[in-house]
Parts: structure tokens; sequence; C-alpha cells
């Protein structure tokens, strides 16, 4: 402190003025969140899910009561019953559920406006069409979607997709490289995360997420989105029509 | 020591100079995430507090669109005399843009080789002209590095061609694929007409774990200034001309000085001579001139562009259902309880009359300034778990990031997200995660019945 005493008063007040309009000078006052046009890349890639243990059952069961409240109970018939991946793909691990209803809760499996959204992968969503119902006893598959790293176990991890006739023999959590491996020649949706593998009605196959809602993939039927080149009775094709991928010739 | 602390205030005082002769501000130098204000001009001074802007009933039998940007004009008899198109922003009539608006382009147009569809009107049309559509644009690429890449005729997949040789094929390589519903663009004029700085104060007041991203996008008409997207559902584009140029060539195939093709300054010399490329089953085809485009670029001469964009920004802004239910205005205060007023911004404010923005193309009209619009967006891009993994007018990060839809007027369509997969509202925020898990969550904790006032609510805007 002596030594501070041998300034000046009025320099040491130039000095932390200075110091002070330095840093307020060299600060940026730019707005946050702007993406420009044509930029490159500025986010890594997001971390890999956390490491997490193994689901337990009464940690499972929370998920499903913090969901469902008492209308719906892990189903005791199916084994396994659930298990955990990346399904949606956003780095936060989700858990699959098998479940039924409650007896006597029906009433809520089916209320107007449920937190979750009932689905049937075979099935395709349109307007006006009158809403699906989920009857007594009957098995679905549930998958909440996890939330940060915490996933499924986070007290906000609620969002749930309800899967009717879903639920087949052998399921578990395949990754899409596994996948992928196993069906080198066969075209593919676009696999953002986990899949549900199983034999659903006699036929192997995966449940995917494909980014609004769980959707069912058969390697050896998948066909890809890519329309057929149809040429109709009586044209001739042209090398186009004759370098398409999905050339047919449409029968008289 | 005195000496000492000399030397150390010289060179404080040497760091500032520097920095502030460094600074953007002062050199007028932009780095390349800047945009301007868009500030009244000097010495104006407000005439008048904000005023709500007007609106339509939504209801195509009784409605009046016009909001009084430029001259009303009579409804166009065409065996009278032809639409006449602007010649300028605000230089033409209402009636007439509305008529070239409506109107249905042929080959002889220019339309295609590759198109969506005929006009503006075809998607843009219930319940009002300008409003919504149920059709959808395919747009489709591929991760390379983790980084999306367009196909290779480009990221938008038409549905269309004039000639079956180059409709669009993509190959099952593409295999990052989306679908888009068509947006609605009734008032889209005061959208057009908030200024840089309103967009950014409403997203910095956002909390940080829900704020959006604001994308500084080129100007076609203003040499490619930099400017706040809030069209389309990237929020690729920043003024109603871009945006204009943009679809006349991406959805309908028909080249202007306005078509901003690859982010193309208007006035180089190669604009307006790009059709765009068609994926095909044998490669990526050139489909520019003969033998598919039988019409010399550029097919429009900007009158049409013109016509379109002065016809969005002359729309009245949607209203609110008339009368309002007693459900929604119960329901009203749970939008803003459960936080999905964040983000659905409920209340913007346009510049003043007089304000330049377009990266100085556009001086704010009476008509359009000093507005209180109610979009129920922030125009900014949001990750709400729902991103499609294209890129367009902005980087990388934002391939999963969606603009917040805006949802006035959106009780009048049945389709909602960006790929028009959920099929009601209460499926709808169900999907929302990601930024939005709060306030889904907050919808969920709700009572049956005041979750059902909510989705009146959103039903009576």
């Amino acid at each position: 402190m002596h030594h501070l005493n041998i300034i000046p008063k009025r320099f040491r007040a130039l000095m932390l003025l200075l110091l002070s309009m330095a840093i307020s000078g060299c600060s940026r006052n730019e707005p946050a969140n702007i993406q420009a046009a044509n930029s490159q890349p500025t986010e890594q890639a997001a971390p890999n899910a956390a490491p997490q243990s193994p689901p337990a059952v009464t940690d499972v069961n929370e998920a499903v009561t913090r969901i469902f409240k008492q209308a719906a109970r892990v189903d005791s018939a199916s084994s396994p019953n659930f298990f955990a991946g990346d399904f949606n793909g956003d780095k936060s691990t989700d858990i699959a559920v098998i479940l039924k209803p409650v007896a006597g809760k029906l009433g809520e499996m089916n209320q107007q406006f449920p937190p979750w959204i009932l689905r049937d992968p075979f099935v395709l969503p349109k307007p006006g069409t009158p809403p699906m119902r989920i009857a007594e006893n009957e098995v679905l598959l549930a998958v909440i979607h996890g939330y940060g790293p915490k996933g499924w176990r986070d007290p906000e991890a609620t969002q749930t997709y309800l899967l009717k006739n879903s639920v087949g023999q052998d399921l578990k959590a395949q990754t899409k490289t596994d996948v992928a491996n196993a069906n080198k020649g066969n075209s593919s949706p676009r696999l953002t995360g986990d899949l549900i593998g199983e034999t659903l009605q006699g036929k192997s196959g995966y449940l995917y997420f494909d980014g609004a809602q769980y959707s069912w993939y058969d390697p050896k039927t998948f066909k890809g989105e890519v329309d057929a080149r149809v040429v109709h009775p009586g044209m001739k094709p042209n090398k186009f029509d004759l370098l398409h991928p999905k050339f047919v010739r449409a029968e008289k | 020591m005195s000496k000492l602390f000399k030397v150390l205030a010289l060179t404080l005082f040497a760091a500032l100079a520097l920095s502030l002769w460094l600074s953007p501000a002062t050199t007028g130098q932009k780095n390349k995430n800047q945009v301007d204000p868009e500030a009244p001009p000097d010495g104006a001074v407000a005439l008048a507090a904000p005023t709500e802007a007007l609106t339509t009933d939504m209801d195509a039998k009784t409605d009046d669109l016009f909001n009084n940007f430029g001259a009303r004009g009579t409804p166009v008899n065409e065996c009278v005399a032809d639409a006449v198109p602007p010649t300028a922003r605000g230089n033409g009539r209402f009636e007439d843009n509305k008529f070239i608006f409506e109107e249905e382009e042929t080959v002889d147009d220019g339309l295609g080789p590759t198109y969506n569809d005929v006009g503006c009107v075809t998607c843009h049309q219930a319940v009002d002209t300008g409003a919504f559509g149920q059709q959808m644009e395919f747009r489709a690429g591929h991760l390379s590095g983790g980084n999306f890449v367009d196909a290779p005729g480009g990221q938008l997949i038409h549905a269309r061609g004039t000639d079956s040789d180059v409709v669009e094929h993509i190959t099952t390589g593409e295999n990052v694929r989306a679908f888009r519903v068509v947006t609605q663009a009734l008032g889209d004029g005061f959208v057009e007409c908030i200024a840089n700085q309103d967009l950014q104060a409403n997203v910095n007041a956002e909390p940080a774990a829900q704020r959006g991203t604001l994308t500084a996008v080129p100007v076609t008409e203003a040499n490619n200034t930099l400017r706040f997207g809030r069209f389309g559902w990237k929020a690729q584009h920043g003024s109603l001309l871009s945006f204009a140029g943009d679809a006349y060539l991406n959805e309908m195939g028909i080249t202007s000085k306005f078509d901003g093709f690859g982010g193309r300054s208007s006035s180089a010399a190669d604009a307006g001579t790009h059709e765009n490329p068609a994926t095909t089953a044998e490669g990526v085809v050139d489909v520019t001139g003969p033998p598919f485009d039988p019409v010399v670029d550029p097919e429009d001469d900007g009158g049409d562009v013109l016509a379109f964009a002065d016809f969005m920004a002359a729309t009245r802004a949607p209203g609110r259902q008339n009368p309002i239910p007693a459900a929604a205005v119960r329901g009203d205060p749970l939008f803003n309880q459960v936080g999905c007023a964040v983000c659905h911004t409920r209340t913007l404010t346009t510049a003043p009359a007089g304000t330049v923005i377009n990266g100085g193309a556009f001086t704010v009209p009476a008509a359009l300034g000093d507005k209180i619009i109610h979009p129920f967006s922030d125009f900014a891009l949001h990750d709400i778990g729902t991103g499609d993994g294209i890129v367009q007018n902005a980087g990388q990060s934002t391939a999963n990031q969606m603009r917040t839809a805006p949802l006035w007027g959106i009780r009048a369509r049945n389709r909602f997200m960006h790929d028009g997969l959920s099929v009601n509202v209460s499926e709808t925020i169900q999907r929302h995660a990601g930024q939005a898990t709060g306030a889904r969550n907050a919808f969920n904790a709700l009572t049956a019945g005041q979750r059902a006032d909510l989705l009146a609510f959103v039903l009576s805007l």
C-alpha cells in the first residue's frame, strides 16, 4: 500500500478510467445467436449421450408414472419389458417400455388431449380421421425421449410416443451402424438414431424415428423413396427411362 | 514507480485507441455476420403512437385484404385491360398485383423445365389469396463429413417438369429428406417492416435456454446486403422481393433479375440466366436453354416479381376469430403462463414510416409503419427436436433448427409443424422438445380443462 501512495491520485484515477474504457472497448457488443449467410459450420458435433447405468425397474416405473400417472403399468408378461437407446438421435438416452393400461383407467389412456403422441407405425395420420383408441389389455410400446445428460431419468423427460401394434418378439435396441451392417445392399430410410429391432407378425424389421413419428422399416421390402419410372403400353422408352434405377414397363 | 505507471497508462491508452479504431462501428466495415440497424431518418419525429395493423377476418366471402400500401385500383377484367405490374416497389396497384399473383404460368412464360406449381395462388390460396395450401415442398441432400450437402442438382427436388426427361429423381444416397408445407403470406408486408434491431432485441429478451438464432441473409435487390431473415421455414429471406424472386425461380422455374440464384447479386452479368439443374436418373442435367427451356432468360423482366412482393406487402394481417370463444379467452393467459409466448412472440411493432430497410432498397411506407402486429413468432430459428437436417441460407449449425411458425391465421389450416405431419394442435405441442421442452411440460401439467382452453386459444388465432 505504501508504494501506491507515491502515485499521484489524479494519475491513479486516470489509469482506472483508461483501464475500464479499454476493457469495455475491447468487449464486443454483438448480438448473440446470429447465423450468417453461407457461413461455415460453427457447431461441434454434439457429444455422445453420457454413459448411463442400465435401466433399473424402479427408475423405469418412475418414468412411466411421470407420463401415465396410474393409468398404465409396465407389462410384466413381456420380457424384456424395457430397454434404453437413443432412438430419436438427439444424443440423450431414451427408454422403450412395454406397457398395458391399468384396469379401470382406460378413460385416462383415451383422454382427449393426452400428454403423449399415440401412433400406429403402419398408419399415416390424416386430418379428419377419428382418433385412435386404446383397448383394454392392449399391449403398447412407449418410447420416452430423454432430456439432456440425464436422459429418460430427467424429470423433464416427458415427450412420449405411444405405439400401437408395435410389440412383437425379441425386441431390442440396435445402433444404426449395426442395422446397416446387417442389411448391406438394402436401401434404408434416413436413420437418425438407434432402432428397435424385433419380429412383428412374423417379419423381422425395425421401428425407427423419422423425425415426426416411429415408422416400420423392413429391409427386405423397403424400396426407398424414388418413384418408379413407368413406361405405359405402346410407348417407347427413351434413354432416360432405360437408365432409371426403377424403370418398369407397365403391363397391358 | 511513477514512470512505470505512466508507461502502463500510455500502453492502455494505445490499446483503447486501437480497439476503437478497429471497431466496425467507427470504420464502417462490417464483419460477415453484421446487419445494419434500421432506424428512422435523422430528424424524423414520431407523429403518433403505433397503431394496430389492419386485419382480415379470414373469410374469403367477406375479406378485404388491402392494407392501404400503394393504390388499390380496381379488379382486373382481362377483356378490358391487362394487369399492369409495378416498375418499382409500391408504384403499382393492389388489384393488378393480386391478379398477377393469381395468374397461372405456362411454358411460353418460362414455366419450368422443373417446377412445383404453376402460380403463386395455386399454393397460397386458402382461405384467401396469399394464405395457406396443403402442398409439400421436397428437399433432399446427404451428409458429408457431418455437413449437409445438397443433392447434385440442388436440394429442392421439384415435383413436376415440363418434359418427362427432366422430372427430378433422387438416388437413395440422398437420404436427408424433408417435406415442408406451404407457409402463408398474408401480413408479410408488416413482417418485412420490422427493423433488424427490433427482432434482435426481442430475441435477446428470451431466456438463454430458449433463445432463438437470427439468420443474416442476403437481400438480392440490395447487392446482397445482409438483413435478418424472417420468411420461409428456415428464415432464409429477409425481403419480400428476394423471397418472391426466389419462389418464382424455385417453385415455378421462372428466371428474373431478382432470382438471387446462389445468392448472386441481381446486378451480376449472369443474373436471370440459370435454371435449376435437374437431378435425373442419368445425373444432373443442365436445363438452361433449348431443348428443355425455349424461353430466353431472364424469363421475367422483374415486373411479376415486383407484383408478387407488393401484393404480399399490401395484404392485411390475419385477424383473430370473431367472436372469440369463451374457452379461447380463458386460454389466452395460459399461452404465456406455460411459456409458448417465449418464442411465439405475441406482439411486434414495425419500424416508423420513412425508415430505410432491406439494405437501403425499401422505405417503410405509412401504411406499414408504426404498426402493431401479432404474428406469434420471433422469426428466429430454434431447435425443438423437429429439425429436418436441411441447410439453406445460413450455416451448418442451423440444420436442425426451424423458424418459429407464426401462429396468426393458424386456425385456417389442419396440418401442422413444418412437415405437416401433426394433424391436431395437441399432438403438435407434444412434438415440441429441445428448447421447447419446458413449455411442453408446463402444458402437460395443466388440468384437462385448461389444456382444452389453451388449444381453443391457439385455434382462435
